[in-house]
């Protein structure tokens, strides 16, 4: 009994000098940042989120960085306690200007949230975004609502900042007539 | 080859019951021959791998019923906190050297990370780290 007991405070430790460090070298060695990612997830070391977020941006290539892209997504939902902060999480990777590797895998996560992600699209929406990240979050917005963008994209991105915030408030309408947010302040989910 | 006795308690070992207070019970004691699958296991959960040498003869069983058979075995919770790989030394005796095994039995823990080449066509070995 002692022997593993011995065993699992010493890998412990070991763990610690060598898997967590490796969080703050993401050009590093995978397989170690690979392990760090597994150890911040499985003790739950809610500080290391904001070095996840920047391996997760990180194009990390082959199996190996697939693996590491999938295993960070994962740490983050985990850690991350706030649900809006978890669904804004994935809004911004899976529309980011320059998609990486793990763009694709939030959009993925994004489809399991379902209607849950609407407010946080619209507040997206809000934020003037221009070119292709507006597109995306609009596209994903109509596609997660079933309500249409209130004019077609190409009108949207050549409008004006007050245009945009017109568009956004006549779709914002939209979307509390369909019963998908409340009427209240703009980030709030909706439903109970 | 294991031996098959020590092959029916591998797999008495593994289906047995599950420990009392676990929901989500795993294996944690796997054959050389899922040596890939108890790696993806310790990696997932971030724990060690415990690699058990074992003869291939009545000595290895008896070895692995000692250790694991629930009524005198290994503590599940600290079983809980490692996986193992049993290996037979005399199959795998470069291996077993590699990890400081000079005799026909032994126990060495690695990381999951250090662990390689698991497929059936390749010899275990394992990097330099957590030993």
């Amino acid at each position: 009994m002692k022997y593993y007991e011995q065993v699992s405070k010493d890998f412990e430790k070991f763990a610690k000098g060598h898997y967590v460090p490796a969080l703050r070298k993401p050009e590093g060695d995978v397989s170690l940042i690979l392990a760090g990612v597994r150890m911040a997830q499985t003790r739950g070391l809610d500080e290391h989120v904001a070095a996840l977020r920047e391996i997760i941006t990180m194009r990390h290539r082959g199996k190996e960085g697939r693996e590491l892209d999938r295993a960070c997504l994962e740490a983050l939902l985990s850690l991350i306690a706030d649900e809006t902060e978890r669904a804004t999480l994935l809004v911004q990777l899976a529309t980011r200007d320059n998609p990486v590797p793990a763009s694709s895998l939030a959009e993925q996560e994004l489809d399991a949230l379902e209607s849950a992600v609407i407010p946080v699209l619209l507040s997206e929406l809000e934020g003037h975004y221009s070119g292709q990240r507006l597109k995306r979050i609009a596209k994903l917005l109509a596609r997660h609502s079933k309500v249409p963008c209130p004019e077609p994209i190409q009108v949207w991105s050549r409008a004006d900042k007050q245009q945009q915030a017109a568009l956004v408030k006549k779709w914002r309408a939209a979307l509390v007539e369909a019963g998908l947010i409340g009427s209240g302040e703009p980030g709030f989910l909706a439903g109970g | 080859m294991i031996p098959a006795i020590a092959c029916n308690l591998l797999c008495v070992v593994l289906s047995g019951p599950a420990p009392a207070d676990s929901s989500e019970a795993k294996p944690r004691i796997f054959p050389y021959t899922q040596a890939d699958q108890a790696r993806e296991l310790a990696r997932s959960e971030c724990v060690p791998l415990v690699i058990h040498f074992v003869p291939d003869n009545q000595l290895g069983a008896d070895q692995l019923r000692s250790y694991y058979q629930n009524a005198r075995g290994v503590d599940a919770d600290a079983l809980a906190k490692v996986v193992v790989i049993v290996v037979p030394t005399r199959k795998f005796r470069a291996f077993a050297r590699q990890l400081g095994i000079t005799g026909e039995g032994g126990m060495r823990t690695i990381s999951p990370y250090d662990l390689s080449a698991v497929d059936d066509s390749a010899e275990l070995t394992c990097r330099s780290g957590f030993v």
